[in-house]
């Protein structure tokens, strides 16, 4: 059931109406439990049998863990978690991956093995759910959190649906006090839900999908032979398009949670107004990039061990984080040049503090956010290219060097070359000019004609655009 | 013990000043009005509403094909059977015959086929329509080596179906919707002349609209003559050529068995993919062997010049304006021959 849909709609107001009456809190967060297991099984019933082993294993490991001192106890338990977290995503997302790999290794030693691939269907959201009941066994190992005392509060938290299958990677202690203390749906902030609900949609159903997508897809085409212009808006459209698609994702998220009367992080913060690749990965994909940092980076040895531990931590944090977003060595490029990119920024800022550099200027922070964003927008094009001959044609386009094979204008219309270039330049834009400021504040002095405007066109959009109804891109992760 | 949250949570803190849910009704009458005021707009230029595709919309098509037995006609192929064949007309001709739409964008008819052949329920005719790359190219040959399972049927769950059912009401009922938002966005704004308006097709006609209006016709020929030179991969050899056959007439056979009928419609492109089409896949070692050994009605286009001359902006697929009366002419040719039967008028 996607968020886009008219059942999600009508799914939505249901639940949301049952939530509102004068049923008791224990009971209105069983009907929620129930609602986010109906959501879930709305992909395929069977899936549901997975997010219950994860649950249940997390909330027993994380009471036994709760429950000894024993040290070896402790880690026996954590193991388990983390085996059978990690077991499901391998074989489900990685099976074929790891296999196929085996594979060419064993051919290339001149001993080869065949082993069977499975195709499986990959359980939707597996990736984000699996991190957050981790999250939860490894924060009460580590004693910064205490078990939950209650099974359907703990249930109830992983299956909430708006952020059930693509995050944001929510953590438990985060979530939790919104569980111990009753509430109820707040009006206006149930309206802002709406609002964003409906700004979240109009960025990925209109925007993403029905602008930038021809665009980018028409470009990423591996039979395309794309010119140094068309490359350039095929990169800048996918830019555009996978932070319109996840970031309204997000809203979606967040405004169906407030309807229902409860609060999500923020998983984007203006990212492409970023000044350098610390700010952005503070600012993309916030709930991931801190799961990674406090699960994977710190415990790796962070930035405590000297200059050569650093960066190999911070390489494999994103290998790794490459590796999350798909079974593909694709993804593992896009990671591995993120992390490159921070290792090297690390270095220019130990060498500015050696020297005693004065603090930069307007004009090179100016110039380090549209460096920030060409390197990331050329990224991501090893992140959306179905193989490394495509992205590599992409990027040699886009230095300039296009295929030399003659060949006429990959994208049919000017309007798709013309928003390919116009829409992600003008979200770079706003990203920079509102990067310190929060979207409320934006609204405040909007008159309230301006903001009816504005919601009514965004909802007529919606309707308009309704023929294209693609799945948002993160479903896939 | 100190937990410092991982995140902000600056969208759902509070909400923007003055707003009040009184707000949100008057934006949806506001929506109501702009689609309204398109709408009529829309409706003064002719269009009339039409259902198009999605995957739910397809599993209803699939059910209804399936209910209608014997007397249901199911148009399978790719985007040009969606864009070329229109279900509402081919029905009418056929004297009210029930027709089915289930081409799908980019899949050759031999996975559904394939599909419908092992679905115990499916009894009716089925138009299978081709172009020479889902035929004759590797694609097929690949699917039938490696033994890839065939399209599933596709089935809805409680959430599709509502979609399904939601999608059918609200674009059979307006005329804005029956044509890409983005082309009409150009008519709207005066940028490019309306679509030439289409009747109504039925409540489940997925037949594509399509339109050159606003397309640069040579880039959209050269890309689909780029794809088809590309797609399919290798041209399929002799062998591989009589093993597809085979399998295609075992197909048919089981559907047969049921007591229905299949046929093949072969759809050639135009201009440059025309030329691909022809270069690829001479019509002396593709087309007439398959029509020799398939044991089943199988006719091409390239023998019937007055579909073959119509026009087809893109090279690949025509003009919704042309669609129907491509359709009809095809269905006369189909009774002329006695390949398919119309129901008895009463």
């Amino acid at each position: 059931m996607l968020f886009n849909s008219a059942a999600f709609l009508l799914f939505l107001g249901l639940v949301a109406a049952i939530h509102a009456t004068r049923l008791s809190w224990p009971t209105r967060k069983l009907v929620l439990l129930v609602a986010g297991c109906v959501f879930y099984s709305a992909w395929n019933p069977v899936f549901l049998l997975l997010l219950a082993i994860s649950a249940v294993t997390d909330w027993t490991v994380a009471g036994r863990i709760a429950g000894s001192e024993r040290p070896a106890t402790r880690r026996a338990w954590l193991a388990l978690s983390i085996v059978t977290n990690l077991g499901l995503l391998a074989f489900f997302k990685y099976g074929n991956f790891i296999a196929a790999n085996i594979e060419a290794a064993a051919a290339a030693l001149g001993r080869p093995v065949s082993i069977p691939q499975v195709t499986l269907p990959l359980p939707v959201g597996i990736s984000f759910y699996t991190f957050e009941a981790l999250a939860y066994s490894i924060d009460v190992y580590r004693r910064q959190a205490k078990p939950w005392t209650t099974f359907r509060d703990f249930g109830m938290f992983l299956t909430f649906f708006p952020h059930l299958v693509a995050g944001p990677i929510v953590r438990p202690h985060d979530f939790r006090p919104q569980l111990e203390r009753e509430h109820r749906p707040d009006r206006d902030l149930a309206a802002w839900g709406v609002v964003l609900l409906a700004w979240g949609l109009f960025q990925k159903v209109v925007l993403a999908d029905g602008v930038l997508a021809p665009t980018a897809d028409a470009v990423f085409d591996p039979a395309a032979r794309a010119g140094v212009l068309e490359a350039w808006a095929g990169a800048l459209a996918f830019s555009a398009q996978i932070f319109l698609d996840f970031g309204g994702y997000t809203h979606c998220a967040i405004g169906a949670a407030l309807i229902l009367g409860f609060r999500l992080p923020d998983n984007f913060d203006s990212p492409y107004g970023a000044v350098g690749f610390t700010d952005f990965w503070r600012r993309w994909h916030i709930s991931l990039s801190t799961w990674l940092r406090d699960y994977l980076y710190v415990p790796l040895g962070g930035n405590r061990h000297g200059a050569a531990r650093t960066a190999a931590s911070l390489l494999i944090t994103m290998f790794l984080g490459g590796l999350w977003h798909g079974a593909a060595w694709t993804f593992v490029a896009w990671g591995l040049i993120h992390g490159l990119l921070l290792v090297f920024e690390r270095g220019i800022r130990a060498a500015w503090l050696r020297w005693s550099l004065p603090r930069p200027g307007a004009a090179l922070r100016g110039s380090a956010l549209v460096v920030t964003f060409a390197l990331v927008t050329a990224a991501w094009v090893f992140f959306r290219a179905a193989d490394f001959e495509t992205a590599l044609r992409l990027l040699a386009a886009m230095l300039g060097n296009p295929p030399e094979v003659a060949a006429g204008p990959v994208i049919a219309h000017r309007w798709q070359l013309l928003s390919g270039l116009a829409i992600p330049l003008g979200l770079l834009l706003a990203h920079a000019r509102f990067r310190l400021r929060t979207l409320q504040s934006l609204i405040d002095p909007w008159p309230t004609p301006l903001r009816v405007a504005l919601l009514s066109m965004m909802l007529a959009l919606l309707v308009l655009f309704s023929n294209d109804n693609r799945a948002f891109i993160y479903f896939q992760f | 013990m100190t937990i410092v949250p991982s995140s902000t949570f600056s969208s759902s803190a509070r909400a923007p000043e003055r707003l009040a849910p009184a707000h949100l009704a008057w934006a949806a009458i506001g929506a109501v009005a702009l689609v309204g005021a398109l709408e009529f707009d829309a409706r003064v230029h002719g269009l009339t509403p039409r259902v198009g595709s999605s995957e739910g919309v397809v599993a209803l098509a699939v059910r209804k094909a399936i209910q209608s037995g014997t007397a249901g006609v199911s148009i399978l192929g790719s985007s040009r059977g969606l864009a070329d064949i229109d279900a509402s007309i081919l029905s009418q001709t056929l004297g009210g015959r029930p027709v089915f739409q289930l081409s799908q964008d980019g899949v050759p008819c031999a996975p559904m086929l394939d599909a419908l052949a092992h679905e115990p329920q499916f009894s009716g005719t089925v138009l299978c329509t081709t172009e020479p790359t889902g035929l004759f190219g590797r694609a097929e040959r690949e699917r039938e080596r490696t033994g890839l399972p065939r399209a599933e049927l596709p089935s809805l769950t409680w959430a599709g179906f509502i979609d399904a059912n939601a999608a059918v009401a609200l674009r059979g009922r307006l005329a804005v919707l029956s044509f890409d938002i983005r082309v009409l966005a150009r008519s709207l704004l005066g940028l490019s002349p309306w679509p030439a308006p289409r009747r109504s097709g039925a409540p489940l006609d997925r037949t594509s609209a399509l339109t050159s209006v606003g397309l640069d016709t040579a880039a959209a020929s050269l890309r689909w003559a780029q794809l088809f030179e590309r797609g399919g991969g290798e041209s399929t050899t002799a062998e591989e050529l009589e093993a597809t056959t085979r399998f295609l007439a075992a197909l048919a056979a089981q559907i047969e068995r049921r007591g229905g009928q299949v046929l093949f419609v072969e759809i050639l492109g135009a201009g440059r993919v025309r030329e691909v089409e022809t270069r690829r896949y001479p019509r002396a070692r593709y087309w007439d062997p398959f029509v020799a050994s398939i044991g089943r009605p199988a006719i091409t286009t390239g023998d019937l010049p007055q579909l073959d001359s119509m026009s087809r902006p893109d090279g690949s697929h025509l003009d919704a304006v042309d669609a129907p009366r491509f359709t009809r002419l095809l269905a006369e040719e189909l009774l002329k021959r006695e390949l398919i039967r119309a129901l008895p008028t009463p």
